[in-house]
């Protein structure tokens, strides 16, 4: 099977509304290569990545915003996150998501425009911590996954 | 129109029957108000049915602990059904399991 390669570039606003659907994934449970869970647990981390490098990355958003819950249960980050879509200076910036399939794996990398971030690899993924809890879900469906360009681009491995 | 999740009152709990995944803000929002909802009618016990959840993302799960925490501020308690499948393997992945206790009844 040669390498197959497909890539998506979509703006903030359409990822923030739409989310991404991967095509390929459904074509390669028809082939056989992956069953339908598998395909279930690709999408989620790609859906996690993706909203990581629309939310931390193009819109910069902080995760302790989470925590600043208003009278009305409306959180910082949700209002931020509304406010910030509105803007072109945030909502115009892009993600790339580029996906590659050969006969022994698939690979997703995801690329946002953001200002980057530092992975503190030491520290545990506790359920109260809303930081972290993205990629922790990421590492649990991929085989293996990696950062570059300052946390602004994720590679995700799932192994056939 | 907005979503909206079936909430019941029980003697001193209230339930929130989760319909569809809970990976998105429509479902975060109907989850947000379902859950005021019950509280805004004094209810410190409140039980999520997750059982037909299929799939919960961060931003899910985020919702999820929101409650959990409201709750906790008044000296209540978040319950969930008992759970399966891949919903049950992300609440263990996140020690959610040791958080939230299950509802047998």
């Amino acid at each position: 099977m040669k390498t197959l390669t497909k890539i998506y570039e979509l703006p903030t606003v359409q990822l923030a509304s739409e989310g991404i659907k991967l095509d390929l994934l459904s074509d390669l449970v028809r082939a056989g290569k992956i069953d339908t869970l598998t395909m279930l647990r690709i999408e989620l981390a790609v859906q996690e990545a993706v909203t990581n490098g629309v939310e931390h990355g193009n819109l910069g958003l902080l995760s302790e915003w989470k925590e600043e819950v208003g009278p009305d249960g409306m959180d910082r980050f949700s209002r931020e996150k509304y406010e910030r879509l509105k803007n072109p200076k945030f909502a115009q910036k892009r993600v790339r998501v580029s996906v590659e399939v050969d006969d022994t794996k698939i690979e997703i990398s995801v690329h946002d425009e953001g200002e980057g971030f530092t992975i503190d690899r030491h520290k545990a993924s506790v359920a109260l911590e809303s930081y972290g809890r993205g990629i922790a879900m990421i590492k649990a469906n991929v085989d293996e996954v990696s950062f570059d360009d300052e946390g602004r681009l994720i590679r995700m491995v799932k192994r056939f | 129109m907005d979503k909206e999740f079936i909430t019941e009152i029980v003697g001193d709990k209230g339930f929130i029957k989760v319909d569809g995944d809970l990976d998105s803000e429509p479902q975060g929002e109907a989850l947000r108000k379902a859950f005021n909802n019950v509280f805004d009618r004094g209810k410190r016990t409140i039980v999520l049915d997750l059982t037909g959840v299929q799939i919960i993302n961060s931003y899910g799960i985020g919702k999820v602990l929101m409650c959990y925490k409201r709750l906790k501020a008044e000296n209540g308690v978040l319950m969930v059904k008992p759970l399966n499948g891949f919903v049950k393997e992300t609440f263990e992945l996140l020690m959610l399991d040791k958080l939230l206790p299950v509802d047998e009844a």
